[in-house]
């Protein structure tokens, strides 16, 4: 596929910002899921009931990123949307109600008393089939789409495949792995320790399955064809390799370090060969049939994107940034149980006289 | 063509939009009594504040977490189940709600973990801070999302290539004919809706003889709010109809009812037969469809009916007739609880007359119930077209087979039946706690008002 002249930079550009949507999502979304799989490990109500709470301030800010992959997918790409949405309805949909499952619970959770298991429960669930069909739908991304005449032209199941399969189990297992290293960075005493341990035993896992399903996708995607090119050859390894160091690093400092170190290398090794699988389907959007430029949206719409949304990138990642700022450092458990009663009690006295107050203050 | 698969995607995106719309038709209004009651409470320093604050903040809370999930649905069900759609208008539409995303959805997203949870963490002006940054992202995001909708209604500023609308001219785009009457109507809608439920809320504290400071003042604010909009909300209804009557013809003579044009009632109850193109029933008032539908004060000028427009590009008359009625009819309740509110108010009787009390409890669901009848006219009345006058909307349905779409279906009618039933039993109990139990979010921080308590 020949690449048009001049080079299509704004859609360019745009694809740019749909992969950094992707990867932000992937970065920050992947730990508060992994946070919820890990929870199906732990028998402990209070710990449970803590590491909800520590996503708690963020879950959905993190989610932001995959809406504005969607809709970036929509407006730049409104070819490639109408194609891969469809293509991808049963896990897609599986996604989402697993989505509202686990949205639901954390916020009902936060506002019980004590620990809910039920909502505890369908939180794990929740997250766990949330990030199984995120790497079920990556998987059936890299296998490609049969499309015909712009729309597309497969079976509702044709997103199932052995490649996808274990796509899905590499996002739970990297997933697990950022949320233990957040777990690590945000918390301290036993807590901490069981993340520490948690993490240095997914951390091989990761690493096999990381190795395991880059050959696959070579192996089995058509846009490779029967063999890499110099060019691929050179990403995958590199991307690999640094993947690799990645998860040593991780697996290294968890063993020593309570901050944030392990939890970033976690990321750059889930984040690595994504963008390598991307690379590899480069040029396409919807491989291999539609190309980046092809799925495009005519110039005045991408134009108004890059600027309007463009210059709010900026804007939106400072003040998330400025919000992870203002929840930095370890998390203080808050909701055992004596304290939080104790706390109501101490509320309610207050207001009592407070209210008191109030209304002898009101008389005429 | 595949009418199954259509009407099973339509069913499906009327239940997920409807769904979703009963959270940000309180979030919004919810929002902006936040930031009204911390501010004050940061003014004034009364403590009664600080609880009013926070009992809203917790049902807010819930109420937005579950309105962005639901949220998301959408944002990805333009693609899944109408990929022809999505294709044709993703250059317009898509953008309009890019804008969305970016400035509206992140904005709240962003800053709601620090109005719920920095307190403690960090200052009080900075919570404020935050409350105001959600309250303008929820207002944002219903501005952008009228702007989209809107220009399916009357689509502007753009040309028509290979069966996709390429934007010509932005700001016809955005601001197009009909967004100028319809976003006031929907502001309105939903800061009524959430004042109808707060309003409701209180109004049944008052009858238990609960809380009565928190119920006194929330009762009187919500009234308050009830009292200067609903007169101004059916003034901007009223401009809606009167403006869809000439951007959208077919809409509105389906909502009145009428099927051929000698007729100069307003119809109040019909039963319809659209295949025979005539009313089996109706019962209506005589000479009032003048005034109301034509602004004629002479009685003479008929209202005009349906079938002026071919069959095969009618919307399905009930619906649109009762789904309408469904609104106004509750806008005119409203209308005379914001009326009798005033009388007693100066009569000094708001919160002693029972009667009063348990009308404003029954009203509690009012707004939303109307705001979701107002939708219901505006989306089916604009049928068959879902670009009106430019893309029908079977032609716009994704390459499904059936038997996906129905099992989606299935699904989102079990989880949102169970979500829906946790929702109301969370908010029943959270009332019946009260606001003087609310539990905390986070740890009581030094110097707060619970470990100091106000000297005067």
């Amino acid at each position: 596929m020949g690449t048009p002249s001049p080079f299509p930079v704004g859609p360019f550009l745009w694809l740019l910002v749909a992969v950094m949507s992707l990867s932000m999502y992937v970065a920050l979304d992947g730990y508060d899921l992994g946070v919820g799989i890990l929870m199906l490990t732990e028998r402990d109500g209070t710990r449970c009931k803590q590491m909800m709470e520590i996503i708690a301030s963020a879950w959905d800010g993190n989610e932001s990123w995959f809406v504005l992959l969607g809709i970036a997918l929509f407006a730049g790409f409104p070819l490639a949307y109408s194609i891969i949405l469809p293509a991808f309805y049963i896990p897609m949909i599986l996604m989402l109600l697993s989505l509202i499952f686990r949205g639901m619970s954390i916020e009902f959770q936060l506002q019980s008393d004590g620990y809910a298991q039920n909502f505890g429960l369908a939180f794990s669930l929740g997250s766990l089939v949330a990030a199984f069909c995120q790497g079920l739908m990556i998987g059936a991304f890299v296998t490609g789409i049969p499309v015909r005449n712009g729309h597309f032209a497969g079976t509702p199941f044709g997103f199932l495949s052995g490649f996808s399969l274990l796509m899905g189990v590499f996002f739970v297992f990297s997933y697990c792995l950022t949320g233990a290293s957040w777990l690590n960075d945000k918390t301290e005493g036993e807590l901490g320790d069981i993340a520490k341990r948690k993490g240095r035993i997914l951390t091989p896992v990761v690493g096999v399955l990381l190795v395991t399903m880059t050959i696959l996708a070579a192996l089995v995607s058509p846009v490779v064809g029967s063999r890499l090119s110099t060019a691929q050859w050179l990403t995958t390894t590199s991307m690999t390799l640094f993947a690799l160091i990645s998860l040593y690093i991780t697996w290294y400092s968890l063993k020593h370090l309570g901050n944030v170190v392990p939890f970033l290398f976690a990321i750059f090794a889930l984040a690595a060969p994504l963008l390598n699988l991307l690379i590899l389907n480069y040029p396409y959007v919807v491989p291999r049939a539609v190309t980046f430029w092809q799925a495009a949206a005519p110039q005045s719409s991408v134009n108004f994107l890059l600027i309007g949304v463009g210059c709010c990138i900026p804007i939106v990642l400072a003040y998330n940034t400025y919000a992870y700022y203002v929840f930095r450092g370890k998390f203080t458990p808050f909701y055992s149980h004596q304290m939080s009663e104790g706390f109501i009690a101490t509320v309610q006295s207050a207001v009592e006289r407070a209210v008191r107050n109030e209304s002898i203050s009101d008389e005429p | 063509m595949n009418t199954q698969l259509v009407d099973l995607s339509r069913l499906q995106f009327a239940l997920t939009v409807a769904f979703h719309m009963l959270f940000p038709s309180i979030t919004v209004g919810l929002s902006v009594l936040l930031v009204v009651l911390y501010g004050t409470y940061l003014k004034t320093k009364q403590h009664i504040y600080l609880i009013m604050y926070r009992f809203w903040r917790n049902i807010f809370a819930v109420g937005f977490g579950l309105g962005i999930v639901a949220g998301i649905v959408i944002t990805f069900e333009f693609g899944l189940n109408w990929a022809g759609y999505a294709n044709a208008v993703g250059p317009i539409v898509g953008v309009i709600i890019s804008m969305e995303v970016i400035t509206a959805f992140f904005l709240e997203a962003g800053f709601l973990g620090i109005m719920l949870y920095g307190e403690g963490r960090v200052g009080q002006r900075t919570i404020f801070v935050a409350n105001c940054m959600v309250a303008l992202g929820t207002l944002l995001s219903t501005t952008w999302i009228l702007s989209a909708n809107s220009w399916m209604q009357t689509p502007a500023g753009y040309a028509e290539i290979n069966g996709q609308f390429r934007p010509t001219n932005w700001l016809a785009a955005i601001f197009n004919p009909s967004f100028f009457y319809r976003y006031p109507h929907m502001l309105l809608g939903v800061l009524l809706s959430a004042a109808f439920l707060v309003t409701g809320i209180a109004a049944w504290y008052l009858l238990k003889r609960r809380h009565l400071e928190f119920a006194r003042r929330t009762f009187s604010l919500g009234l308050g709010v009830i009292a200067i909009l609903v007169p101004l909300q059916l003034f901007a209804g009223d401009s809606v109809a009167f403006a869809m009557e000439s951007y959208q013809p077919p809409k509105m003579l389906a909502a009145e009812g009428n099927w051929n044009s000698t007729n100069t009632g307003d119809f109040l109850f019909i039963i319809t037969d659209q295949q025979d193109q005539r009313n089996i029933v109706e019962i209506g008032v005589p000479l009032m469809g003048s005034i109301i539908w034509s602004h004629d004060f002479t009685f003479t000028k008929p209202v005009p009916g349906l079938q002026t427009v071919p069959l095969s590009l009618q919307p399905p008359m009930m619906f649109v007739f009762y789904s309408f009625h469904l609104m106004v009819y509750l806008g005119v309740l409203m209308f005379f609880v914001g009326f009798l509110s005033l009388l007693l108010r100066l009569r000094g009787q708001l919160y002693t007359a029972r009667w009063f009390q348990r009308l404003a409890l029954l009203m509690t669901p009012a707004g939303l119930v109307a705001i979701i009848g107002g939708w219901m006219t505006a989306e089916t009345g604009r049928q068959p077209w879902v670009v009106y006058g430019k893309l029908l909307t079977n032609t716009a349905v994704s390459p499904l087979s059936p038997g996906v779409v129905i099992a989606s279906l299935i699904g989102f009618i079990a989880t949102y039946a169970a979500l829906f039933t946790i929702y109301i039993v969370y908010l029943v109990r959270a009332v019946r706690k009260g606001p003087e139990a609310v539990p905390a979010l986070t740890p009581p921080p030094e110097g707060s008002p619970e470990a100091r308590v106000p000297a005067s």
